[in-house]
């Protein structure tokens, strides 16, 4: 019951990139220079040296979604090289984190919507409706059709990148290279200082696999989504670097660690006190096309494992624009008792919890996916010259030593969380099992 | 290779011998941190450890093959969950072989004050220790059980007698007003059943070296199930005597509860008795668990998880290859011990195998109920139901006892289970290799 049927593939080379971009860069974006200023250029460094390590990431789903262009990604590659049972424990872990992790950002866009409506800080009713009409707003959009949300994407990506690209090359010339030293002002030892900064940033990254997983909406996908990946990651990259330079060059590190919105300070320093809404609207938007990527993939996730019959098989139901309208109806009433939680005055404890580990969910997907990478590269006959092979499995290794340290960084608690929450799901891989075998 | 040499009583010896060792002296004090909800967490323990035993009964029934768990596992949901278990169970077994060791060591210098002081002497009395009884393995199969079977005897005779004599002596108002101020009830039943899990840890020993047990489809349920009962009758009664003849206050302050409630039953000349069988519980579970860390390489070579020269044996049908390297290794663990400074890291090791036997019986669990669910059986509908249920509350329990475990054992123990991801894709290389030279060789012959 493919969606093909109904629909041609949408998501051309433009859309995919945004999906990619526009998933990784969030409203954490417009937060993070001012957690990171402390610690001057090793904030800098912890930025590349996070950079590089995503980019090895995306070099590896790269090929992966080169040779396996199947909808799920990760849980694919997965599944594909260790067998229905590991593909189940990574398609219900990435499952789980994803709408989970957007019900934190629907409540991070009510809260930065806070500054301007104080209401919403201390009316907790109506942020629970500002929520939900947001969340269900993107839903609706998401149902429309895959191809109406790859609009989205792209516009909402283009309007967030657009301000950060008018803030880089204007305030370049006013850069002032002595903010740039001493180099390690923090006053920590430099490896220290060098780990906190880039502990800070590892999970910025999170979302350049987007490509892989609606890859039967991709357009021409073994290639396409390659790029996209690839594309998008460096652009992700590019941006928070650059705009990480431009703020720690304009602003001085005594205005730098006072500040509460680097960037509106920054656009405040070129285009005077009128530019600051602007970088605000840039922040919300960032948030809104965030949430309308992540909604879009949490979506994709129950149809993939489906279809291999470990997951309902309901969830594989489409309309005639392709958009897997129940996938997408479950996973957003199961974010909406999230946000419920959340604005509960009694659960926000439960809920804070809940979101902790959704980054280790997210994660181990990627962790098993480098695995995987490597399996087949030495399990599968190869036409690859020695070389490429040596470099392949390089990168493949780096990306997972990369993973094991985010994993690290993601913390005890996270671990413990994300892997009861997985055990939780072995009766139900059983139980899945069993009806596919009677059916 | 020999015949099999395992009968049931050795088979349950196996099984006793392993799962009761210097622990249970320790057990008395750590279970009084909960009062009397200690009891009752050792109680819930007792019976998740039976569901247990009965899913591991199962499963050998089904499929009689070496490295049990790992056996399992990996006939459900394939080769690279069955390298997980198997490389944790594994690295779980030399490191507790390590653990035994010292414990022992620490029992002796009871006896021995000079080893307080002479870590020389101490590091060299572990390592004889370890290989003496590794070389009564290598010696064979056979050799080793026989050990086993004698130590079990003997650590169980004493243990018994306190039980017997001192049942009748019990104060019942000591263990009813024993309470617990602290955190929540729940909290105390789930830490407390946690922590007397880790008592319960061998009970899937006779499953281990299936092809060493006669009639193994027969005999290791029995031993399994026998086994376990055996060492679940000992722990009650003996924790029962221990809470029932101290006052909360003494429990509460001795180091030596056994031994005081030796002296309770029998006078202060029994003290010398209870410590002796300290020393022996320690030994007869270093020739188990030293048996059994010799099995799960040869399990995993045979199917390509692990170098080949794992499954190497002698004429009497020792795996001496996997026996040697396996004590090399806790030699190198008790090197770390011993080694001023590096007490952290041991420490750290031996904390966080906790989590690897958690992670293999949950598996274990799964794999038992995928295998009702999927394969077509023919057991009765009231007992397929039957079965079913045991296996639910064995998982149910194995996820209490996760939660209980913590989160730093469950961090530890994970990052672990991934540092062993690398070394699966270069045995799978190593195999895909030598799979293409084969029919590269085929195919010339023809």
């Amino acid at each position: 019951m493919s969606n093909n049927q109904y629909n041609r593939p949408s998501l051309g080379i433009w859309r995919a990139t945004s999906l990619v971009t526009g998933n990784i860069v969030g409203v954490g974006l417009f937060m993070l220079p001012a957690a990171l200023g402390i610690y001057g250029s090793v904030g800098l460094l912890g930025w590349i040296l996070t950079s590089l390590g995503s980019i090895c990431l995306a070099l590896i789903f790269a090929r992966l979604a080169h040779a396996y262009p199947k909808i799920g990604g990760p849980y694919a590659y997965s599944r594909e090289a260790f067998g229905d049972f590991v593909g189940f424990q990574m398609a219900w872990s990435y499952w789980v984190g994803t709408w989970a992790s957007n019900a934190a950002i629907a409540t991070a866009l009510v809260s930065y919507l806070s500054v301007f409506y104080p209401e919403l800080s201390t009316n907790a009713p109506l942020a629970f409706g500002v929520a939900m009409g947001t969340v269900w707003l993107f839903t609706g959009i998401n149902i429309m059709g895959v191809k109406a949300a790859g609009t989205v994407q792209l516009l909402t990506t283009i309007l967030k990148i657009l301000p950060l690209a008018i803030i880089g090359i204007f305030g370049l010339p006013q850069i002032n290279l002595d903010h740039f030293l001493p180099i390690n002002p923090s006053g920590m030892p430099f490896w220290t200082a060098l780990s906190s900064a880039a502990a800070l940033t590892l999970f910025s990254f999170l979302g350049l696999e987007s490509a892989t997983i609606p890859a039967e909406d991709v357009e021409n996908p073994e290639i396409t989504i390659p790029r996209a990946t690839i594309m998008g990651t460096l652009l992700a990259a590019v941006i928070y670097i650059g705009t990480m330079i431009v703020i720690l060059g304009m602003l001085a590190p005594a205005e730098l660690s006072q500040s509460l919105a680097p960037f509106a300070d920054a656009a405040e320093h070129i285009f005077g006190p009128a530019a600051k809404p602007f970088v605000a609207a840039a922040a919300i938007i960032s948030a809104l096309g965030t949430l309308n990527g992540w909604i879009l993939v949490q979506g994709q996730m129950p149809v993939a494992a489906a279809r291999d019959g470990l997951f309902p098989a309901f969830f594989d139901k489409h309309t005639k624009n392709g958009s897997p309208y129940l996938a997408l109806l479950v996973s957003s009433v199961l974010m909406s008792c999230m946000l419920y939680m959340n604005y509960e005055a009694g659960l926000v404890e439960q809920f804070t919890s809940i979101v902790a580990f959704t980054t280790f969910a997210v994660l181990l997907p990627y962790l098993y996916s480098t695995v995987a990478e490597l399996y087949l590269l030495f399990t599968q006959p190869q036409t690859m010259s020695r070389g490429k092979l040596i470099r392949v499995s390089l990168i493949a290794l780096l990306a997972f030593l990369y993973t094991i340290v985010i994993t690290i960084g993601a913390g005890e608690s996270a671990v413990y969380m994300g892997m009861i929450f997985i055990f939780s799901g072995f009766p139900f891989y059983v139980w899945m099992k069993k009806s596919h075998l009677k059916g | 290779m020999s015949q099999p040499s395992l009968g049931i009583g050795r088979a349950t010896s196996l099984v006793t011998g392993n799962i009761i060792g210097a622990g249970i002296f320790m057990l008395p004090a750590s279970l009084a941190a909960y009062g009397n909800i200690g009891l009752l967490g050792l109680l819930v323990t007792t019976g998740g450890a039976l569901c247990l035993a009965f899913v591991f009964a199962r499963l050998a029934h089904d499929l009689p093959i070496i490295g049990g768990p790992y056996a399992y596992s990996r006939r459900a949901f394939g080769d690279f969950i069955g390298f997980q278990m198997a490389w944790m169970y594994w690295v779980g077994t030399w490191a507790s072989v390590a653990a035994i060791t010292i414990a022992f060591v620490n029992h002796l210098s009871v006896f021995w004050p000079t080893l307080h002081d002479n870590i020389a002497l101490t590091f060299i009395i572990s390592l004889s220790t370890v290989w003496l009884f590794t070389f009564i393995n290598l010696i064979s199969i056979r050799f080793a059980s026989t050990v086993q079977l004698i130590t079990t005897i003997l650590k169980i005779l004493p243990l018994a007698a306190i039980i017997l004599f001192g049942l009748p002596k019990i104060h019942w108002d000591y263990i009813f007003t024993y309470n617990y101020d602290g955190h929540s009830f729940w909290w105390a039943l789930s830490s407390s059943s946690a922590l007397t899990l880790f008592s319960f840890i061998g009970l899937e020993s006779a499953t281990i070296p299936a092809e060493d047990v006669k009639d193994p489809q027969r005999t290791i349920p029995i031993a399994t199930i026998l086994g376990t009962l055996l060492a679940a009758l000992i722990y009650l009664g003996t924790m029962l005597v221990v809470f029932g003849l101290l006052s909360p206050e003494q429990m509460a302050t001795s180091t030596t509860p056994f031994v005081d409630a030796g002296s309770h039953i029998f006078g202060a000349s029994a003290d010398p008795i209870v410590t002796t069988s300290i020393i022996l519980c320690c030994l007869g579970t270093l020739t188990g668990w030293i048996l059994i860390q010799g099995q799960m390489p040869v399990a995993m070579a045979r199917d390509g998880l692990f170098p080949a020269f794992f499954d190497q044996h002698n004429k009497t049908g020792s795996p001496y290859l996997a026996l040697i390297v396996s004590s090399v290794l806790v030699s190198l663990l008790l090197f770390l011990n011993y080694e001023a400074g590096l007490v952290e890291q041991f420490n750290t090791i031996v904390f966080f195998t906790t989590f690897t036997v958690i992670l293999t019986y949950l598996y274990s669990a799964t794999a038992e109920l995928y295998l009702l669910a999927t394969q077509p059986s023919q057991m009765s509908r009231p007992k397929l139901i039957r079965a079913v249920i045991i296996t639910l509350i064995s998982f149910a329990y194995m996820m209490f006892i996760a939660f209980g475990a913590g989160q730093k054992a469950a961090f530890l123990g994970m990052l672990f289970v991934f540092s062993g991801f690398p070394f699966y894709v270069l045995m799978k290389r190593d195999h895909f290799r030598k799979k293409t030279a084969d029919s590269v060789e085929q195919q010339e012959d023809k």
